[in-house]
Parts: structure tokens; sequence; C-alpha cells
């Protein structure tokens, strides 16, 4: 090649992982979810037939019926309607939180897989947050910011760090090792071009699995945050809001906690098989 | 070997004190006075600062902390700042009954998720390999206190099976046993897809190794080969990732204590987060971290017996 | 073959009806009142908690001198037998029962009341409610059973916080012995129940005292108690709680059951609900130092634009009346007349005082001023009905122009922050017994920035209640206190929500559990009460 550096990755070519992730059924159901999630959220305010956060006291606790096809909750806001408006923040949450777990994640394990001066302490550090149990982490962060639904994606986000620095780094010092990054620098490739052209192509992909599989994790860990009381602030329609406080009401009137506790398990569950997908798509060895 | 075990034992400490630090900050830098918890939503200022004075609260934060660190070393956590009571007597109870639920938990999830994740592999590509996956994954994507609730509303309440909440007793009792069951099903539900998934990916792995193609090719029985070789090598990374995950589990037995109000570590420790009750939380944290190292340091030693082709210099 | 068949089907249908069935009754306790509350108390020491969950128990651990009646206005004898008080009212003499002991054995003394009261006002104990007597000069065992307590000015609620939970006495020799552990691991009082075993968050157990015969002349049981035990269950699980109630053995009382199940719950001869009052306030309170709330019209606004009725019947399904002024109804010396100066629900007056202070409605409807929007953040604790009533709140005021901003926040957080006055509105509640407990408390200016958060002084009132502490004269007392709740009204300082009521859900087999109001605990002394089997 022109620019001195060998052909990009070792392993199976893009196009093929591609293929092999069209012909999985389950994954694609879990993609084909995810993409209803986004344009539900996308087109809420056309879609929902109420107000999600106007109060009705005369319609509350309704179960089920054609005019409210979820039925009410305790200030007779339609579950339905909020639900959709919901689905935009649990989204949000999720890519938030993933987000900056995967961002500074990956980065501070990129960095201390191919720094060694670096390495101890950013893995001295990611023991540390390890240490805590995540849920204490998560809920000290938002003792400390507040609580708050965006102090609650801080938080969760910063409890999925350490996974991913480790991901990276493990990936980076692999990859480090591969004969054809050794002729690349024998090559005269400098660092920087070396990361970008080898590292992060085959770092990526396992990246991307864990974090569609930690998409459902953190939707999850912002439910529980909302049942302590730290997540979404009331008169929110973040679903693990509405199933913290409809549990109040489970004995009569569950469906007020059951809806949005599906909500979370569609989306969670279309994570997971999408990400399992991924997963089987990028490694052939086990499709043997 | 005694060398690595030493070294090691000497590195998990920068990690506990770390933790301690840590937290240490957050809480101290975070607005929030559990004086004023104690003092109630009447008492004057005066009244407040007498407390807090008391307690050593308006003390630099260096201060305290230096404080804290010097009785920690003679053995002496502290007291509960609400509870004036020594914090290894509050935290030491909530701990046994939390690790009674996380083990209790953990036993019953390997029990349905191994077997799971087994059959998985070996019958890979099946409907049953599909069906299991998904249906394993129910146990991870529902909220679990939905999961903890509807099964106190029908195990419980409705059926009358099992008691509704609480701890029963010691475990070797028959009230404890039975008050134990329902809680500890609820928290090893969320377990079960995650380790079955790792079963049965970890046994492809193991099947697709050299040794097993030439246990294959002596002739040996299929069951055998699964049985004797791979399976051995395929639960090593389960045991890590259930070690690994059972200072994590500390914490995340949260919700399940709550809803069935068991007296464990996760529900005191978030209490004592929302109070601002710092000695509690800095032992919490303290007993979480020394587990974790703990347990790191067993698997590592694990691995070593277990798996002689692996070297430690 | 058939007859397997037959028992198969048998058990699938018998698991059938199970499931469709009424839940089966756990075993019943042996007699024992079991309660069943969200949280544990941190101590029973009475000079170092408030709450209410802790107080309750030290009604039944320990006597305190006198006692209160379900009146809230009666002063009866307690362990003081009869009491007297000098003409400038300045001296009390105490004569104390005699034939009392500690749970330990050792004869109460009036030595033991000198050094209650002593470490009660001792700066060093550091009590969060020692302000109560701070009145008290000194106090002297004159004899074994005579106390004498000198004041430093004339007081009309020394009696009053001597029969508070805080007044309990104690033994000085189990203190001293038991040092920082008093109230966690040791505890030992005169009361009808001795303190048996505590698993911390899990259960309090205390036991009948066999000796006791010395209660209060309100209870028709003067000792001992007829349960042979009482546990405080800790439930924190709304749900949980509800279901160890309604099934029978888990709890076989609450006062903590959520009021949407109430009226499930009444119609079921398994269970009783008793409805009572309590003197309680629960208020809206502006910060007068922000500026935004500083217009006193848009005060008065708010106070035109909440329904309170809706607050009462839709949240908390009527249990409770609409507040008119800062004092329950209840309580002696609440003013009578507090109607004529009260604001009306008039969303129609509230837009139009909006208007006059120069607060346009906006594109959205919330009204803009200078380019400001007419926000109100409201600081509340996230729990106990508040955000569900600020709910309620923010959709009633958006309809006359003002949007809210819920701050809701734990209590560790929450009283830092409202005493460093970081607030504009905040949601609280208060229990009260007489006027000082809540007028004093909120609104003397010499009480800011905590409790006072209001920013509130009006010298006139200061005095007023200054006088209403020593004043001798019954209408004189009215008048003045009457004064205060008029123009603390008048101020808009506060928009009184509503006084909410109490219900104490319990099995049918619990009988002559007769609740009592003071402090809001619900349990005072457990004398009458007995559980069939």
């Amino acid at each position: 090649m022109a620019d001195g550096s060998l052909p990009a990755a070792s392993g199976p070519p893009r196009a093929d992982a591609w293929r092999r992730l069209r012909r999985d059924g389950t994954s694609m159901a879990g993609a084909g979810c995810l993409l209803a999630l986004v344009l539900v959220a996308c087109l809420a305010p056309v879609l929902a037939p109420y107000d999600p956060i106007k109060v009705a006291m005369r319609e509350r606790l309704q179960g089920p019926s054609a005019r409210h096809l979820l039925g009410t909750d305790q200030f007779g806001r339609d579950i339905l309607s909020r639900i959709m408006y919901g689905a935009r923040i649990s989204l949000a949450v999720g890519l938030i939180a993933v987000g900056i777990g995967l961002g500074v994640g990956a980065t501070l394990g990129l960095v201390a897989g191919f720094s060694r001066r670096l390495d101890y302490p950013i893995v001295a550090l990611m023991d540390v947050l390890l240490s805590f149990p995540q849920i204490l982490l998560a809920i000290a962060i938002v003792a400390a910011l507040g609580p708050g639904i965006f102090n609650a994606m801080i938080a969760v986000g910063i409890g999925a760090v350490p996974g991913f620095t480790r991901l990276a780094r493990s990936s980076m010092l692999s990859i480090r090792e591969r004969d054809y990054v050794e002729s690349a620098r024998a090559l005269g490739a400098t660092s920087a071009r070396i990361v970008a052209r080898h590292v992060l192509p085959n770092a990526l992909a396992p990246l991307i699995v864990v974090a569609t599989l930690s998409l459902a994790g953190a939707i999850l860990a912002a439910a529980i945050l909302s049942f302590l009381g730290l997540g979404a602030q009331p008169p929110m329609a973040e679903w693990g809001a509405m199933a913290a406080d409809g549990r109040g009401f489970i004995a009569q009137h569950p469906h007020i906690a059951t809806f949005p506790s599906l909500a979370i398990f569609v989306v969670v569950l279309a994570s997971n098989l999408l990400g399992d997908g991924l997963r089987d798509a990028l490694d052939p060895r086990l499709d043997e | 070997m005694r060398v690595y075990i030493l070294r090691r034992l000497a590195l998990t400490v920068p990690t506990i004190l770390g933790a301690s630090v840590l937290v240490f900050l957050i809480l101290h830098l975070v607005p929030g006075d559990p004086a004023m918890v104690i003092a109630g939503p009447t008492a004057p200022a005066d009244v407040v600062a007498n407390i807090r004075a008391q307690l050593g609260l308006d003390q630099p934060v260096l201060v305290q902390y230096g404080r804290y660190l010097a009785s920690a070393l003679r053995g002496d956590l502290g007291r509960s700042i609400l509870t004036r009571r020594e914090v290894t007597s509050e935290i030491g109870g909530a701990f046994l009954n939390t690790v009674e639920l996380v083990i209790a938990a953990r036993i019953w999830s390997l029990l349905v998720a191994i077997p799971i994740g087994v059959v998985a592999a070996v019958m890979r590509r099946s409907a049953f390999d599909r069906l299991s996956m998904v249906t394993a994954l129910l146990g991870l994507s529902l909220p679990i206190f939905w999961i903890g609730l509807m099964a106190i509303w029908l195990f419980a309440f409705k059926l009358g099976w099992f008691p509704i909440s609480g701890r029963g007793g010691p475990l070797w009792t028959i009230a404890g046993l039975h008050h134990l069951v329902l809680p500890a099903l609820t928290l090893g539900v969320i377990q079960v897809p995650a380790l079955a998934r790792l079963t049965r990916s970890s046994l492809l792995e193991a099947l697709a190794q050299d040794y097993v193609r030439t246990a294959r090719a002596k002739g040996l029985a299929e069951p055998f080969v699964v049985a004797k070789h791979a399976l051995r090598n395929a639960l090593l990374p389960v045991v890590t990732v259930v070690g690994l995950q059972f200072a994590g589990l500390l914490g995340g037995a949260v919700v399940t204590e709550t809803i069935f109000s068991w007296p464990g570590l996760g529900r005191l420790a978030v209490t004592a987060i929302l109070t601002r009750d710092f000695p509690v939380v800095q032992g919490t944290i303290l007993i979480s971290a020394v587990t974790f190292v703990t347990i790191n340091l067993l698997v590592d030693l694990l691995y070593v017996v277990l798996d002689p082709r692996i070297k430690y210099s | 073959m058939r007859q397997l068949k037959g028992s198969w089907m048998a058990l699938a249908l018998s698991v059938l009806l199970a499931l469709l069935g009424r839940p089966p009754a756990a075993p019943a306790q042996p007699n024992a009142l079991v309660i069943g509350q969200p949280t544990d108390a941190d101590s029973v020491d009475p000079h170092k908690i408030t709450a209410v969950i802790a107080v309750e128990r030290l009604y039944n651990l320990y006597d305190t001198l006198v006692n209160i009646d379900f009146n809230l206005e009666t002063i009866t004898p307690g362990l003081a037998e009869s009491w007297r008080v000098s003409p400038d009212g300045k001296t009390y003499t105490f004569i104390l029962k005699r034939g009392v002991k500690f749970h330990s054995g050792k004869p109460l003394t009036a030595q033991d009341v000198k050094f209650t009261l002593d470490r009660w006002r001792d700066p060093a104990t550091a009590s969060p409610t020692r302000n109560r007597i701070a009145e008290i000069d000194e106090v002297v065992a004159k004899d074994d059973q005579t106390v004498v307590i000198r004041l430093k000015e004339r007081s009309n609620y020394l009696l009053f916080n001597l029969a508070s939970g805080f007044a309990s006495i104690l033994n000085p020799e189990a203190v001293k012995k038991a040092g920082a552990s008093y109230g966690t691991l040791a505890v030992d009082g005169t009361g009808p129940f001795k303190f048996k075993e505590w698993v911390l968050r899990d259960r309090f157990v205390v036991e009948r005292n066999p000796e006791y015969r010395w209660g209060p002349p309100m209870f028709k049981n003067p000792g001992p108690a007829k349960v042979e035990r009482v546990v405080w269950r800790v439930i924190p699980e709304d749900a949980t709680r509800l279901f160890e109630l309604e099934q029978g053995g888990g709890i076989n009382v609450s006062r903590w059951i959520a009021f949407s199940e109430l009226p499930r719950l009444r119609k079921d001869p398994r269970l009783r609900v008793i409805d009572y009052k309590v003197g309680y306030i629960i208020y809206l309170g502006f910060n007068l130092n922000k500026e935004i709330v500083q217009d006193i019209r848009v005060r008065r606004a708010v106070n035109h634009a909440i329904k309170k009725d809706d607050i009462v019947n839709e949240i908390f399904y009527g249990l409770g009346s609409p507040a008119q002024g800062p004092m329950s109804p209840i309580v002696a010396g609440a003013w009578k007349d507090v109607g004529k100066v009260a604001y009306d629900y008039n969303p129609a007056r509230a837009r139009a005082l909006l208007d006059e202070a120069g607060w346009k409605p906006g594109p959205d409807g919330i009204r803009v001023k200078d380019g400001k929007r007419l926000v109100l953040p409201i600081h509340a604790i996230a729990g106990y009905g508040y955000p569900d009533t600020l709910t309620l709140i923010q959709s009633q005021l958006r309809e006359v122009g003002i949007d809210v901003e819920q701050i809701l926040l734990e209590e560790a957080a929450i009283w830092g922050r409202l005493a460093a006055g970081e607030h504009s509105v905040m949601a609280m509640g208060n229990p009260h017994s007489n006027p000082d407990e809540v007028l004093m408390f909120y609104f003397h200016s010499k009480n800011r920035p905590t409790p006072n958060r209001f920013g509130f002084a009006d010298p006139k009132v200061d005095q007023f209640l200054e006088e209403g502490r020593t004043v001798a004269d019954r209408k004189r007392w009215q008048e003045v206190y009457a004064e205060v709740q008029k123009r603390v009204v008048e101020s808009a300082v506060w928009v009184p929500l509503w006084h909410p009521d109490r219900a104490m859900t319990m099995s049918a087999r619990v009988s002559d559990l007769r609740p009592h109001p003071v402090y809001d605990v619900g349990y005072h002394k457990l004398l009458d009460v007995s559980v069939a089997p």
C-alpha cells in the first residue's frame, strides 16, 4: 500500500458479518423492536391519544378500556400516552448512560492498554470503582448531584465505565501484540495511525456488542433508581418511575405498574437479542 | 506461589483505601446534613449546631477523615450518626443476612442456569437453544421489583405457600428457610440468563478446542467428552463471573430486601446514604471492598489450581 | 387408573380454587400486638430522637410526670400523683406516686426525675428537643417523693412538655452503665412494657411488665397490660405491609396503610378501620427573601388558586379537612373565626391578582413579567404523599398561569437546603398539641433561618407569641393567639393546605385500641388493648 500500512483487519470482512446478522431471525426481531421504539419516541406527540401529564381525577384508576387502552393511573392520566412519551426518556437514558460509559470507558481503556505509564493508575481506579456495589455507587452519585433523570443517567453511565475500560484495555493489549501491528511499526507508522487503522476497528466490534447489551442494564438501573425515588421526578413519565409509582396499587390495580414493566421488558429483551446476534455474527467460530 | 499471594494481598490495600477515600469525598462534598435529620424540623439553629459539634461534623473534611482512618486502623469503625450504635454491630448482622440471601439466590440460579446452558450448547441452533435463551432473558428483562411483588402476591398472599416478608430466623431452622425461598427466588431469577448464556458460550468454546477433538477421535462417547473434558474447563469462566459479581450483589439486593423486609446490607446502605450517616456508609463500602478483593484473589487462585496451563510469575 | 385420574382432577381443581379464593389465613400470633411500620426508630433514648415512630415506643417503655388526655387539653397525673403551682407561676412542686419501680427493680425517686430533666437540658447531651424546657431554671429533689421545678418565667407549656414522650423518666444507673449505648442496647423505664429484643430494621419487641399498676387515668386498665407482647415490625414496602395485615398473621395493626385501600378494607369483616383526628397542619410556605414570592398579590393568588378539597378528596380519599389557618381546629387556641380572613378557592380572583401584579399570560399559558416566567420551585420531602399533592397543585396552578417545578429530596438533603434558604416555596407538615408548638417555631423572628424558614418577621407577632407563653388569663391567651393567626393568614406567608386525619387499620381480633392524637403517635400506652386468639 502506498502509505506503508497493511490491510486493516485480520478478522472476517465486515460484509460477511452483516449478512450473518441479517439471516438471524431473533436478532432482526430485536432490531425491529428497537426501531419501532425509536419511531414511537419520535412520533409520541402525534401518536399519543392524551396529554401524558394532564391530571384528570374523575378518570383515575380505571382498567384497560376502549377509551383508555391501557387504563389510567391514580391521577387519571392515560397510561398508553405516558408509555409513549416515556419511550423518549427511556431511550435517552439508555443511550446517554451507555454513551458515557462507552465514551469514557473505551478512551480510558485504550489509553491504559497503550501507555505503560498510565496503565496502573487507570486499572487501580477501575478496581476501586468495581469494588463498590454498582447500585450504591449510583445512589451516592445521585445523592451528591441531586435527584433527577439527568443525574441518574450520569450515575448509571459512571457505573458502566469500568466494564468498558476493562474491555477496551484487553482489546488494546491483545491487538498490540499482533503481527500486523509489529509490521506496521517496523514500517514506520506512527502510534496514532496504528490506533486509528488497526486497533479501533478491531476493538470496536466487542465494544459495540457490549454496548448494545448494556442498554438493557442501563434502562433497568434507571428504573431501580426511580424505585428508590432518585430518578425521574414527577410528573415525568419515565417507565421505571411509572412502575415504581404504581407498585402501591399492585393489589387492586396491577395494570399501573405492569404495563410500564412490560415496556421495559420488551426493550430490554430486544436489545439483548440484538446484542447476542451481533456477537454471534462477529465471531464465526461459534457457528460451526 | 506464596510470594504471589503476598504480593496480591499487598496490592489490595490501595484498592480498599481508595474506595474508602472516594466514598468519603463523595458524601462530604455533597449537600446533606445528618445533624438536621436528627434535630428534626422544629429545632432552632443553636440546637442543630450543638448536635453537629457533638458529632464532630463541624471539623474540616480532612480532619474528619484522618480521625476516621486512625480509629479504623485500631478496629473502631465509629458509631452510626443516627443510632449511635457501633458500626461493626450495625453492619455485621446486616452483612450476614445479605450473604445468606445472595448465596441462596446464587445456588438456585446456578442449579437452573448451568443445565440450561449445557443443553443449549449441546443442542445448539435447535429450537430448545433459541427458546431457552429467550426465556432465560425473561428474568433479566423484567424490573426486579415487579417480579418480587408479583411473587409475593401470588405465592404468599393468594396461595399462602410462603410467608409474605421478613427473615424467619437462622438459616438452619424451618422458619428461616421458609422465609428465604421467595426472596432468594426473586434475586436469583435475574441472574439465570447471564449465567445460562455464559455456560453455553464457554462450553461451545471448550468443545471447539483441540483436546476435545482428540477425545472424540479416540472414539469416546459424546456425553463423556462433554462432561469430563469440556465442562470442567467451561465452568471456569462461570466460576469467575459468579465470584466477581458477588460483591456487586451485596448492593444489588437492595430492591429485594426492601420488598421482602429482609434486614440486609443493601437496605441499610441505601438508608445510610440518604440520611448521610457517614460512618455506616464508610463501613459498608469497606466491607464491600474487602469482599471484592478477597473473592478476586480466591478466584485467581482457583484458576491456578484448576488450570495448570496458566502460569503466574 | 380412573381413581388416580380423579385425584389429579381433584388436585387441579383445588389448586384452581385456591388461586381464585381468599388468601388462607396465616397462623395467629399468641397474645401479642404486632404493629407494622415502614421504618425503624434510631433509638429509644428520649433525649436523642424526634421521630414519631420512636416516640410511640417511648410511651410504652417509660412514664412521664404527667400525661395529656385524648382531648389534647387536659393534663392528668402520671408518675406525679399531684402537683401545685406557686401564685407567680414560677415554681412547680410535684409529689411522686409511691411504689413505682423500674423494670430493673430499682424504685423511682425524685433524684431520678432531677437526673432526667437535667440530662435533657444539658448541652452536652445535645438533645434535639431541649429547647422545649428552656424556661426551666433548676430542678431540685426535695426528698425522695418531691420534685421542685423553678422556672425563669411563667410558662403555659411546661406541663404539656412534661407530658411529651421526650420527658420520659430515666433510671440514672442504667443510663450511666450503658453510656453511649443507652437507648439502643440497654433500656430501663417504668412503663407497662419492658424491652426484650431489637433486631435492627426488622423487629422491636417489648414484653409486659407484670409489676405495672400506675397507668394514667385516661386508660381503663391501670396495669398490668392485657397483651403479653408488643412487636414493632419494620416492613418498608407499602404493598407488602398491606398483604401482611390482610392475610391476618404477619401484623395485626398498622397506621401506614395506603388510603386508596381503605374503602375496600372497611368492608372486610376480618378488619376494622378506626379514623381519628390529630393536631396536624400541612402547608406551603413562601420564603419571603426570594423575589419571586415577595409580592403579596402573588402569594394571595396562589392561596386562591389551590382547590384544597381536591387534595383531601382525590389524593387522601376524604381523610382530612381543608385548612384555613396554620392551626388544626381540634387544638385549643385555634382561632374559630379564621374563616373571616382565609382565602377561598377563587381562580378568577387569583388571575385578577396576578394581572394586577404585572404577570401577564405568555404564549404557553404561563405568565410572564419582564421576560421572566412565573415558575415556582417547590421543595418537599420525597414521600409521605407530598409528590402526589404537589402534582395536583401543579395542575391547579397551571390553570391560573403559574408553573411549578417539583424539587423532591430525601430528608438529609432537604433540611440543609431549607436552612440555607435556597427555597422559594416549601411543602411541609407539623404535628402540634398547642399553639406554641406551631406558631412560635415558625413565626417568631428569632427562629430564622430555621425553623422559621420563611423569613417571616412581624414585631407584633413576636410580642403576642411571647405573651402567649406567660399570660395567665385564659381569655387573653386565646386573644393573642387569634391575633397571631390573623396576621399570619393576612400576610399570606403560608398556604395552609389541609389537616390530615389518620386511620388505624387493625385485625378484628384486636379490641380496645383507642388511638391517641398527641404528637401523631397513635399508640399511647397499650394498657387496654387485647388480642383475641
